[in-house]
């Protein structure tokens, strides 16, 4: 009986991490693999086997390459109001006297990280 | 926030999935660099060592943003998160607001702005001034030299004001509110909010990094700190 309970919770004690490394394991080459695929379709040599790294910029996989961003609109400040509530925070940007806010619950997350937008005919990147 | 736009081109950003010091790295489309979201700078590519010129911005709630600037618009898409409300600033954990150019950084802790704002300090050559919004719970950088002259900023009845005039300044947008600076405006840096970690990942060991830390948390009645030695 002992031997038993022994021999499950060694089987457990093992089996439980090497399967979550093993998991992660397959997703990390998956990644890797389909960035490749992306690398090697977009023409990128820089991609094509290995990250990119020099001494000081040693950059890791970590998720997909993102498509750009799109989609987005923009509205007036009274269209605004019945969106957003009050305390919600946003960023905020002034070019030549025009404003524009960019509410950080909608900016969240890896596919959202920068947006290509333009303000006062200037192209600007909102990011953050 | 970036002007996107290098050697005259246009810039069309996305992100590369790659990351580096725990911060995704961008790339834009037309020529492949990947860059720094941070620094803003390409760290690899045909573009590597370019640098994107930063344009000011500061993080605000909804309500004061539009108060400030009743003709602002706004860029909105489906929701991905829901927890970005201004307790979060106000309950500044490990939150900092920082400035970096030219491989310098200062940075100024959260909790202290919130206790000794105005703080009036210098970053490189710049005369700045950290203010603090108390409403909305915003911290924002100004460089505080008007027509050639730094000011030196106090808060009086609650009002923020330079001790030089007496005249109220606006937290939110830079702006003299009173006589006789009524007109004026302070000229908005790009204050970046962030926390500790991040940024020290990021700005490490520069020698210039300066965190204000309160002597007594919980005492309102410290005096604003005026670090500026001249």
């Amino acid at each position: 009986m002992v031997r038993v309970v022994i021999g499950i919770v060694v089987a457990v004690g093992l089996g439980v991490p090497l399967t979550i490394w093993g998991v992660l394991r397959i997703q990390y080459s998956l990644a890797l693999r389909e960035n490749a695929r992306v690398a090697s379709e977009r023409g990128n040599p820089l991609w094509a086997d290995n990250p990119p790294s020099s001494d000081s910029f040693q950059p890791t996989y970590a998720v997909p390459r993102q498509a750009i961003v799109e989609g987005f609109e923009i509205l007036s400040a009274e269209q605004g109001d019945r969106l957003l509530a009050s305390d919600e925070l946003v960023i905020g940007v002034e070019v030549d006297g025009q404003a524009r806010a960019y509410p950080i619950n909608m900016l969240t997350g890896p596919a959202r990280e920068i947006i290509n937008d333009e303000l006062a005919g200037t192209a600007i990147a909102s990011t953050w | 926030m970036y002007v996107r736009n290098v050697k005259g081109q246009e810039l069309t950003f996305g992100v590369s999935g790659l990351l580096w010091q725990q911060s995704l790295v961008m790339i834009d489309e037309e020529t492949e660099s990947l860059w720094s979201h941070q620094l803003g700078e390409a760290m690899q590519g045909p573009l590597q060592g370019e640098r994107l010129s930063v344009i000011p911005s500061l993080m605000s709630d909804w309500r004061a943003w539009r108060e400030s600037r009743p003709h602002t618009s706004l860029l909105v898409m489906s929701r991905t998160a829901g927890g970005y409300l201004s307790r979060v600033h106000r309950d500044p954990r490990s939150l900092l607001i920082g400035l970096a150019e030219g491989g310098e950084a200062k940075a100024w802790d959260l909790k202290a702005v919130h206790q000794l704002h105005p703080i009036n300090d210098r970053f490189r050559d710049t005369d700045v001034v950290v203010v603090y919004h108390e409403p909305s719970g915003t911290p924002v950088i100004y460089d505080r030299v008007i027509d050639g002259k730094a000011l030196t900023f106090e808060t009086v009845n609650g009002q923020l004001t330079d001790r030089e005039s007496g005249s109220i300044w606006s937290e939110l947008t830079g702006e003299a509110l009173t006589l006789p600076r009524k007109g004026s405006k302070l000229q908005l840096l790009s204050g970046i909010v962030s926390d500790h970690h991040a940024w020290h990942s990021f700005h490490p060991n520069t020698g210039f990094i300066e965190e204000v830390v309160a002597l007594n948390p919980g005492d309102d009645d410290i005096p604003p700190e005026d670090s500026d030695s001249r």
